[in-house]
């Protein structure tokens, strides 16, 4: 009902609204136009090499080549220490950089940044990342003769390597231009050290072509190899660059080698972790004589259907002909081989040495760099663009009225007219390079189109924004994947001319019958992971992913079971502890239980208190000094904490420079931003997560909104000390409720919203939420890299002036259960699990294996430092975290989430008194904690 | 169990002869009452018997007598708002939905064969589909971005986005809306199995006997050859529409925002496995059955007045 009379009322406004439009659309015009400052149209782009490198591509190419060595020979470089050199020039010329160097501690990543004369040239070279070399450890089985991940190894190898444009969006590696005399290099190491060894300024490499390489094979007379075939599994690679590049297994096909019908044999490679520039793998092949072997890979490519993956080629180091350069691998999701070919389609051999020889499979920068580096730029300018338009009409315009976008912002229509004509030309380069009219450039093409059309029609672009947000985002998209170039390898073959090869899949009988065999096999075989053998295992329950306990699992073998004599029993177990514990089979320990979960467990008599054991206070001062709180039932800690998070603000440094705020400190100071973005239609983000008790226990109240935060900063907590009752009822908790509730009735912030895509497209330049964002957008958002920062919270001010920037956190936590049989063993277990050594092994292992995606924020403080923020970031969140205060948990606290979510409702949605209805709900979170108090039978105070 | 009472009333041997001589049947019924009595009603008869106690789930029920029963009725303001939305669940999304699906099924009837099975197809799609009721939550977001929300800015009809599943005054609405978009389930294919097998004969009789539109051989024909389905789809209805849950925690929240789209299912999980006290939590469920037991009888008898005249 309510609904209908809404929709009839918002009728009639909407008549009055037209009829008034005209008037309202005079007055409010002339806000915005003198307020916006110069555009900066390049500012993104400006410092990358791709726009470096068009000023320099004309100029003198080296001819020269200078080394820069240490006297000492090889020097390790610690963490921020950095080297110089001095040397001369003798010309002109742009010099092309490679370095000498070793990588002996991988976690986390070595990377440099180099500058020359003082200054960093552009910003590749800003943090340039060291790649190490790896190697597999020995094959492993579990007990149902599965085949595990090997532990990959890092080798302390020199290595040289030339430096390349990691943003793939040239064809060149990265150059610097120097003038003839004197200069000054500076290498400095950063986030972790690394042995250097020298430094070459030289000319471009160059790779003959293909006639000059067959006709010098020629020349030579090079006895051509007529054996049989010599297969190379790929998946046993000599070595690596990325630890992430482990074995993974095909069981769907037949033909893949090695073959087991039923259980896992690790037997191709690459895939999706094998697809960024520079990647390589490395296989060291003996044959007995010199002479020329055509070299064919079995890969399949199933991944990026769009997408030519490219490979070079190397054999001893060196790209022998033009065609291993950037070897195309068209896709397919079928296993398929492929010879290397030269430009004329026939066969192009390699030559092997006699002897030991390595052939280095790398992935390529692909054809299309010139394409991805206009897109990329246009879109670069488009972006900004479109954050101008919304400045001016918010980012749902009123169709009906006529913004004038044209005279508002200067030289709107020509940039659309230049960046028209830019991606037009990077269509037909495309299509082109491609060989057909591909679904990208159509993209492409319709994006000119647009932007054509809204030259003809202005006054048609407000009422199109979205689709044009939505555009610039596909394409961002696609320049993203178009980067990325998956390719998975089951072998190796290196044969005569006329070798036959054997079929890349299997015949339909052989796979009929490999497919019946998976079948059958599923009545019987065990599927679940490793079995526990005896029964006097340790058993120990995670709450994480499958991965991750392959990690825990290789700790514990390696060094938890030789130092301690204790073995132990890992699965994976997700929900349940409750139903487990109700039938008796509950583990010993298990840990990422989440936050609610222990004082719970604790109230009924489930679980082990910390507190009796010997040595637990060393144990607790691993951790921030609030850590265990939420884990305290009376005095005793149930839990210890495995993950922590808590929020910081994230905030965009082109907008807020161009907008000329300042990164507010306060809560005032952010109220006094509010309107000047709002002006701009732009709005601040504060965390808020829709009411579930589900999530509210395995969170926590810290992380669910900022309500928690406000009060602590007011200096208010939630229970008075012996939890029977709330302190909600104090004035702090009053004034933070009231504050928390005028930032969305007041100052109109939104509730509802997309935090990462309003970050990305500029809509929301500043936000509060937890720090793990940092690593989706390090991960995700390639358009906005390097354009945002994060800062702490925003505080009170207290009286003698420093500002109290308190939160509270959230995070998940280990525990040990009452009925254990060696409670002595399993504290032996969370000892050495939450030990420095053990969380910084375990964190830098995981982020190995899963890539950046794969961060654990752990709670212990000394492993979370080692894990590689930048600098920045490392010390706003070790800033941060010295204001977390970690709040209680007691029973019936899941009754405070709903209750004030309830109360906070009311306010914003039916405009009712924030004191009354806060008060009311109070009463009700004390009536739950009595009941709840008097039914596990506690102490329950009188009145 | 009406078995058993059968056996001790009759002589030993002849119950089993009886078994004996039919024991095809009870061969082909025993898979599903074996589950059925170890899976149903096993937990229903524990259930009650744990609505008189204390639970809370680890450690020992204690017998508390009709203490659970006295809460739910006197001192728990929570359950009767609860109540409230079950019932409005019930009695007004049921028969609406009921209606829609009989109206649906007759009017798909009236088609063609290769386009009554389209239709069919599409009608029975969203139960089909699973949980695809979640593409509501990106029609009626509340974020400005959302979908319905963005259309009626756009359309100047309102300037701020409504929280359609955030705000308490609009959820429980919005969750009717779909749970209607749901409820053309078994009930729906039973009535266009039931149009499907109606006897043409009978028309044409009822056209010679007299029966003038179609609106008379609705009423006089086709619905009393269809009691069958009928009741069917009664029961299947009203049971659904008591049963709604994982569509209101999924979209809205869990438990909703000061109640006011809760019903009685998620009101028991949220006693049960939030809270522990899984004795209440059993006290609610017992009402609930009791609850759905009277409904259906109640269907059923009217059902029987007005289809076998």
């Amino acid at each position: 009902m309510k609904l209908m009379q809404i929709a009839a009322g918002l009728l009639v406004a909407c008549l009055l609204l037209c009829v008034c439009n005209p008037v309202l659309a005079e007055e409010t015009e002339r806000i915005d136009s003198s307020s916006l400052p110069e555009p900066q149209n390049t500012y993104r782009e400006s410092e990358a090499f791709h726009v470096y490198y068009r000023q320099i591509s004309d100029l003198q190419k080296a001819e020269d080549t200078i080394l820069l060595t240490l006297e000492e020979g090889e020097k390790t470089i610690e963490a921020e220490e950095e080297i110089a050199f001095t040397f001369d020039v003798p010309a002109d010329g742009v010099y092309y950089l490679s370095l000498g160097y070793r990588i002996t501690s991988d976690s986390p990543t070595p990377s440099i940044k180099l500058a020359v004369d003082g200054q960093v040239p552009y910003r590749e070279l800003e943090e340039y990342a060291l790649s190490g070399v790896y190697q597999d450890g020995e094959k492993r089985y579990n007990s149902q003769n599965d085949q595990l991940i090997s532990k990959q190894e890092l080798v302390p190898l020199l290595q040289e390597k030339e430096l390349i444009n990691p943003g793939v969006m040239t064809d060149c590696p990265l150059a610097i231009y120097l003038t003839a005399g004197s200069h000054q290099i500076t290498v400095k190491a950063v986030n972790n050290s690394f042995v250097f060894s020298y430094l070459i300024l030289g000319p471009e490499t160059k790779i003959i072509d293909d006639k000059t390489y067959l006709s010098e094979i020629q020349k030579e007379n090079v006895p051509k190899y007529q054996g049989e075939p010599m297969m190379i599994e790929a998946e046993e690679p000599t070595f690596k660059s990325d630890p992430a590049l482990y074995a993974l297994y095909d069981r769907n096909s037949a033909a893949t080698t090695p073959y087991h019908p039923t259980r896992i044999r690790r037997n191709t490679i690459g895939g999706s972790s094998w697809s960024k520039y520079g990647q390589s793998l490395t296989y060291l092949v003996e044959v007995e004589e010199a002479g020329v072997y055509y070299l064919s890979l079995k890969y399949r490519q199933g991944e990026s259907v769009d997408v030519i993956c490219s490979r070079n080629v190397y054999v001893n180091g060196e790209i022998q002909s033009e065609s291993f350069e950037n070897v195309a691998f068209e896709p397919d999701v079928r296993w398929r081989w492929q010879t290397i070919k030269g430009k004329d389609g026939l066969a192009l051999p390699l030559l092997l040495q006699a002897g030991e020889n390595f052939i280095t499979l790398e992935v390529g920068h692909g054809e299309f760099t010139e394409v991805l580096s206009l897109v990329s730029q246009a879109l670069s300018n488009l972006n900004d663009l479109y954050i101008r338009i919304v400045m001016v009409t918010g980012t749902l315009p009123d169709s009906n009225r006529d913004y004038r976008l044209e005279a508002e912002i200067p030289g709107l229509l020509d940039t659309f007219k230049k960046e028209a004509a830019e991606l037009s030309s990077a269509a037909d380069l495309l299509d082109a390079l491609s060989g057909k009219v591909s679904s990208a450039s159509e993209d492409i093409r319709s994006m000119c189109r647009r932007l054509e059309e809204f030259c003809e029609k202005p006054s048609q672009i407000p009422w199109r924004l979205t689709d044009y947000r939505n555009a610039i985002s596909g394409l961002t998209t696609w320049v993203s994947n178009m980067k990325s170039q998956p390719l998975e390898l089951d072998c190796l073959m290196l044969h005569s001319e006329d070798a036959a090869l054997p079929r890349a899949n299997a015949d339909f009988f052989t796979q009929l019958v490999h497919e019946f065999g998976i079948f059958f096999a599923s009545f019987y075989e065990d599927y679940s992971g490793d079995t526990s053998g005896e029964g006097d295992e340790l058993r120990v329950w995670v709450n994480m992913g499958r991965d991750q306990i392959q990690v825990i699992r290789d700790l514990v073998t390696d060094s938890f079971t030789p130092e301690t004599e204790i073995p132990v029993y890992l699965s994976v177990v997700q929900t349940g502890l409750v139903e487990a514990t109700l039938a008796g089979r509950n583990p010993d320990v298990a840990l990422g239980v989440a936050r609610g979960q222990p004082v719970n467990l604790a109230v009924r008599g489930a679980l082990l208190s910390y507190s009796d054991y010997e040595g637990f206070p060393e144990m607790e001062s691993r951790f921030a000094p609030s850590a265990v709180l939420p884990y305290t039932f009376e005095n005793k800690v149930y839990g210890v904490p495995c993950s922590q998070s808590f929020f910081v603000m994230f905030y965009r440094k082109d907008i807020l420079a161009k907008l000329g705020v300042q990164v507010p400190q306060t809560w005032k100071e952010l109220l006094d931003v509010v309107p000047k973005l709002q002006r701009s239609h732009m709005n601040i983000g504060l965390p808020y997560a829709v009411i579930s008790a589900a999530a509210a226990v395995d969170n926590g109240l810290g992380a669910k909104d900022i309500f928690a935060t406000l009060l602590l900063q007011e200096g208010g907590t939630f229970y008075q000390k012996d939890g029977t009752k709330t302190a909600l009822d104090s004035e702090a908790a009053m004034t933070a409720f009231d504050t928390w509730c005028r930032f969305y009735t007041r100052y109109g912030f939104d509730l509802i919203y997309d935090f990462y895509t309003r970050f990305t497209t500029g809509e929301m330049p500043i936000g509060i939420t937890s720090f793990e964002m940092i690593q989706t957008l390090n991960i995700a958002a390639e358009d906005i890299r390097g354009q945002w920062e994060i800062a702490p919270i925003p505080g009170t001010k207290r009286e003698d002036g420093s500002i109290n920037r308190s939160e509270a956190g959230s995070g998940t936590a280990a525990v040990i259960f009452a009925s254990t049989d060696d409670p002595q063993e399993a504290y032996t277990f969370v000892e050495w699990w939450t030990r420095d050594r053990t969380q910084t092994v375990f964190c830098a292992s995981a982020e190995r294996l899963l890539g950046p995606g794969g961060r654990y924020s752990t709670a212990n403080l000394n492993a979370f430092d080692t894990l590689s923020w930048t600098k920045g970031q490392k010390e706003v969140l070790r800033e941060q975290r010295q204001f977390v205060q970690e709040l209680e948990e007691i029973p019936g606290s899941y009754y405070v989430t709903r209750s004030v979510d309830n109360a906070f409702r009311s306010v914003i949605y039916d405009g009712e008194n924030p004191r009354e209805r806060f008060e009311e709900e109070n009463e009700n979170i004390n009536r739950e904690i009595i009941r709840k108090r008097k039914e596990l039978g506690l102490f329950v105070p009188k009145d | 169990m009406k078995f058993q009472k059968k056996r001790q009333e009759s002589e030993k041997l002849s119950a089993w002869e009886q078994i004996r001589r039919s024991k095809q049947s009870y061969l082909l019924i025993a898979p599903f009452m074996i589950l059925f009595f170890f899976l149903t009603v096993i937990p229903m008869v524990a259930s009650v018997g744990l609505s008189f106690t204390s639970f809370n789930m680890m450690q020992k029920p204690i017998l508390v007598g009709w203490e659970n029963y006295q809460r739910m009725l006197l001192d728990d303001p929570v359950f009767f708002k609860v109540l409230k939305n079950t019932l409005l669940f019930a009695f007004l999304t049921g028969p609406i939905s009921y209606l829609l699906s009989f109206v649906f099924a007759w009017l798909i009837n009236e088609t063609g064969r290769t386009l009554r099975t389209i239709l069919t197809l599409i009608f029975y799609m969203p139960v089909l589909a699973g949980n695809i009721y979640f593409v509501w939550s990106f029609l009626l977001s509340g974020d400005e971005y959302g979908i319905i929300n963005a259309f009626l800015i756009r359309l100047t009809l309102i300037s701020e986005p409504i929280g359609f599943l955030t705000d308490q005054n609009y959820m429980l609405m919005a969750l009717m809306v779909v749970q209607l978009w749901l409820s053309l389930g078994t009930g729906f294919l039973a009535f266009v199995a039931g149009f499907q097998g109606m006897d043409v004969t009978l028309a044409e009789a009822g056209a010679i006997d007299g029966i003038r539109n179609r609106w008379q051989e609705l009423r006089y024909i086709t619905l009393p050859g269809m009691s069958h389905q009928l009741r069917f789809s009664a029961v299947m209805q009203i049971s659904s529409s008591f049963g709604v849950g994982a569509v209101i925690i999924s979209l809205v929240g869990y438990p909703t925002s000061q109640y006011s789209a809760d019903t009685l299912v998620t009101y028991i999980m949220d006693v049960g496995t939030t809270r522990f006290e899984m004795g209440y939590a059993c006290t609610i469920a017992v009402f609930l059955f009791a609850l759905m037991i009277a409904t259906n009888s109640l269907i059923s008898a009217i059902l029987k007045r007005y289809s076998t005249e």
